[in-house]
């Protein structure tokens, strides 16, 4: 009997807690009635939110659909496109990228990750960027078309952040972690590039990546262009690989296939005081194409090989601390790396990070290994010319 | 009716028998025709063979010289039990119901009318199905021989396998009108005698009527035979039979049924298959574990799909929602309603295959899956995505060795459905909680029916794996042990 009772009270949970006054059933819906939106756009002008939400191609190839509304605020906006519309029900939990339009960011974009963080169905693991130049609703509609769509383009720039030219794409959580920790973060940064396709009536752009964008205090700073994007990678250690064209002297360009990447920051004291920080980066290396050399074995060429990529790694590194001592902001969090790395030696620093930043020198060490060669011709016990016959 | 506790005459069996056309009554002198003595050879046709009837009894009390001088009843019963008569069993019996008992046990009576009693023997039809080949529990490497419906083979299987003195075979007579015959078996000091107690005390207990089926006797002796679920281990192999009397379990074996049941039958044994202890320990291990996580998603995955197509879209990564609405863009259904006519079709499909003989079972299997299958989804009347999670359920539950425990769990997974379609995945895990504490309250002879998983404080978690066998003993020391 104490159990028959039990599987009622069980049974009556639903209507006990408060839940009977709403018809559980009647909450369901069935997913062909959804309009699954990957990307929202976010614009503001005259103190009115522009909201555009678009979907993807769907699985059949049909077009992406677009929806837009206004209101004073994002919720209403958001609410505007989820009520607004006839037909399919336009559904926010999968969204993968928010785009905020430059002029938005003039606002801050505090508002803009506090909605996102209190909304039931937006993520904050979406990823954030920035439209240059432009409106986000701009861009969207510019770069989707018949079948292609902005989100299929940012889901593939996202899939190679970890390459080294295009430096990794930043979700809304971590912008609000880095904007809580150190007021500071950085966006990633797209504009409309050129035509996706040639020789065609299609006339969609393609997403061109334009580096990273600081945000300070919730407010655009300043661009950094792709340039300082790779360093920042680097030195961040988002960047595990890429591809590197060098002049090795007297054996003309060679193409590198950076297989592995590491990063290291080593304080030095003076004193007690932290003075200088070196950037410590080890590359290793793979030959992807040497149009002058194929005597790979040749000990001289390899060591021209690896100081020509060195240099090259060590200019990129620079670039990046240069930029960062002219704005006078660590945006590579180098602090927090450094403190992670040495939580006792550097607890007053950490405190006064700004200030010991201000004063702080920097040492590059890079060291690049030429790992593998791929060289065919002497695997094979290639004894003639380089174009003879053996 | 007639009275079974009247005096012995030939009159009297055949007044009990009456209206029974495979009784023989054969009147016959001893001695021969100069014989003095008259006495009456009953049997049942079929039960018994007709030429052993002949060459064992009728041959041997008609010898003259034997039996032509004796003149009192009394004597010839004496001369005959002291082996006048060819027959390995001679026993004398003074009471109508004795000798009926007999009877229908595949035995002869000898009626001497004047004495009021009667001499019985074991004269058994030999006619009996072969032991063939297993059916449900078939084995690459191992044994391929089965229970049958004749209990005398069964033993004498088990007896085979286990040449030991102390294997005990307690024989009990249960059925107020089937009187069928039922042995306990165990292993004295292998098996704890609280179950061998309990399983007497249960079958004296029970109300049987007549043992018939299966079920009469399960809903008779389980502990709990409202529930779906299989309380006790139920095998049609020998081989199988043994290695749980080894382990400590009390054995139950059934005349007229070719199986045997084993008990306590927990959760974790009826997810073991003779073919575990003929593979390597670490295949063995590793296929359980298979067959646990196939029983969950049998018993879960119509039910999530469910639940989050319908309530919980946010949990399905973008790509696979996407393919789920693009492939139920067309379809009329709502989601419960393709999900619950699926697991109907599948039910009637399984149901068919059943019920038909072989050859036109396979076929009514191809023209369901294949071919009205294949049309619906072209239809657009189910979407592939909803024929997937069924079959892929459906296949799952197939791998679950006991059917009876299968049908449990397909009978569940209907429930869980209905949940989650009232509620969602709040639905799915009241509903999946409820049937955890329904199988943990169970109990099967005393043992938690989820053991290892609950009950044994987790000291029996490894019973889950095939160690190997020389690191571990055949008995389970738990079963063993005394109780307090």
């Amino acid at each position: 009997m104490k159990r028959f009772i039990l599987y009622i009270l069980i049974v009556c949970m639903p209507v006990l807690s408060a839940c009977g006054d709403v018809n559980i059933y009647s909450a369901h819906s069935e997913p062909e009635e959804l309009a699954v939106i990957k990307t929202v756009g976010i614009d503001y002008s005259d103190g009115v939110v522009e909201v555009t939400a678009t979907t993807g191609i769907g699985a059949d190839g049909k077009k992406a659909k677009t929806y837009s509304s206004t209101a004073d605020t994002l919720a209403e906006a958001i609410n505007g496109i989820q009520n607004g519309y006839l037909g399919d029900e336009a559904y926010f939990s999968h969204v993968q990228q928010i785009i905020i339009g430059e002029a938005a960011l003039q606002n801050g974009i505090t508002e803009v990750l506090d909605y996102v963080g209190r909304n039931v169905y937006m993520q904050l693991s979406s990823d954030l960027y920035l439209a240059k130049g432009g409106t986000a609703k701009k861009l969207m509609e510019d770069t989707t078309g018949e079948s292609t769509a902005v989100s299929d383009m940012l889901e593939a720039i996202s899939k190679k952040s970890e390459f080294m030219a295009a430096g990794k794409v930043f979700t809304c959580k971590d912008v609000m972690a880095s904007l809580a920790k150190s007021g500071m973060a950085l966006i990633y940064v797209i504009e409309a590039g050129e035509p996706l396709y040639t020789g065609g009536d299609d006339e969609t752009l393609s997403v061109k990546p334009m580096g990273y964008a600081i945000i300070k205090d919730g407010k655009l700073e300043e661009y950094l262009d792709t340039g300082v994007t790779e360093g920042a990678g680097i030195i961040m250690g988002h960047t595990k690989s890429g591809m590197l064209t060098v002049e090795a002297e007297g054996h003309g360009a060679v193409t590198l296939k950076i297989s592995n990447i590491k990063t290291d920051l080593e304080p030095i004291f003076e004193s007690g005081k932290l003075t200088t920080v070196t950037v410590k980066v080890t590359a290793e290396l793979n030959i992807e194409e040497s149009a002058e050399d194929l005597n790979y074995l040749n000990e001289s060429f390899r060591e021209k090989v690896e100081r020509a990529a060195a240099v090259e790694i060590e200019e990129t590194v620079q670039a990046v601390l240069l930029k960062s001592a002219e704005l006078g902001e660590d945006f590579c969090g180098m602090g927090d790396k450094l403190y992670l790395k040495h939580p006792y030696k550097l607890a007053d620093e950490h405190d006064n990070w700004e200030k010991v930043y201000e004063n702080l020198q920097f040492k590059t060490e890079i060291r690049a290994k030429l790992e593998r060669t791929y060289d065919m011709e002497n695997s094979l016990n290639y004894t003639g010319e380089k174009n003879g016959e053996g | 009716m007639s009275d079974r506790n009247g005096p012995v005459s030939s009159k009297s069996v055949k007044n009990t028998f009456q209206n029974c056309y495979d009784l023989s009554a054969r009147e016959i002198q001893l001695g021969g025709a100069d014989g003095k003595i008259k006495a009456t050879v009953c049997y049942i046709d079929g039960l018994v063979s007709g030429v052993t009837v002949a060459e064992t009894i009728i041959r041997p009390a008609t010898v003259k010289e034997r039996f032509a001088a004796v003149e009192l009843e009394s004597d010839a019963i004496e001369l005959i039990l002291k082996g006048g008569i060819y027959t390995y069993t001679a026993i004398l019996r003074t009471e109508l119901e004795q000798v009926v008992d007999d009877m229908l046990n595949g035995f002869c009576a000898l009626v001497f009318d004047a004495a009021g009693a009667a001499v019985t023997f074991e004269v058994r039809s030999p006619d009996k199905r072969s032991i063939d080949e297993p059916k449900e529990e078939k084995v690459v490497k191992g044994s391929k021989d089965v229970f049958i419906e004749i209990m005398r083979t069964n033993t004498m299987q088990v007896r085979r396998k286990l040449r030991n003195p102390n294997l005990r075979l307690k024989q009990i007579t249960v059925g107020a009108t089937s009187k069928t015959s039922m042995v306990i078996a165990y292993i004295d000091g292998y098996t704890n005698m609280e179950y061998v107690e309990e399983m007497e005390r249960r079958l004296k207990d029970a109300d049987f009527d007549s043992v018939v089926s299966a079920a009469s006797v399960e809903e008779h002796i389980y502990d709990k035979p409202r529930s779906m679920f299989p309380q006790m281990l139920r095998t049609e192999r020998p081989d199988r039979f043994c290695m749980n009397l080894l382990e400590g379990r009390v054995g139950l074996l059934i005349d007229g049924l070719p199986m045997g049941y084993l008990a306590p039958g927990t959760f974790s044994q009826f997810y073991k298959v003779p073919d575990d202890n003929a593979k390597h320990y670490i295949v063995a291990s590793a296929m359980t574990l298979l067959r646990y996580a196939a029983v969950i998603i049998a018993l879960l995955l119509p039910a999530l799909y469910v639940a989050v197509v319908m309530y919980h879209q946010e949990m399905l990564p973008p790509k696979l929602l996407v393919s789920i609405i693009e492939s139920r863009k067309s379809v009329p259904f709502p989601s419960a309603l393709e999900v619950l006519g699926m697991l109907i079709a599948f039910e009637l499909l399984q149901e068919a295959g059943l019920r038909l003989p072989n050859t036109i079972g396979q076929t009514v299997s191809i023209i369901g899956a294949l071919i009205v299958g294949q049309s619906a989804v072209e239809a657009k009347v189910i979407s592939p995505v909803v024929v997937i999670v069924i079959a892929l359920s459906g296949i799952a539950s197939y791998t679950v060795p006991d059917q009876d425990m299968s049908a449990a769990v397909r009978v569940h997974r209907f429930l869980l459905v209905l949940a989650a379609i009232a509620a969602g995945l709040y639905g799915v895990v009241l509903g999946f909680a409820a049937l955890i504490y329904n199988v943990c309250s169970m109990e099967s002879f005393g043992v938690s029916y989820m053991e290892p998983f609950a009950g044994s404080k987790g000291s029996k978690i490894r019973e889950l794996l095939r160690f190997p066998i020389t690191k571990t003993q055949h008995m389970d020391p738990e079963l063993r042990k005394e109780k307090k």
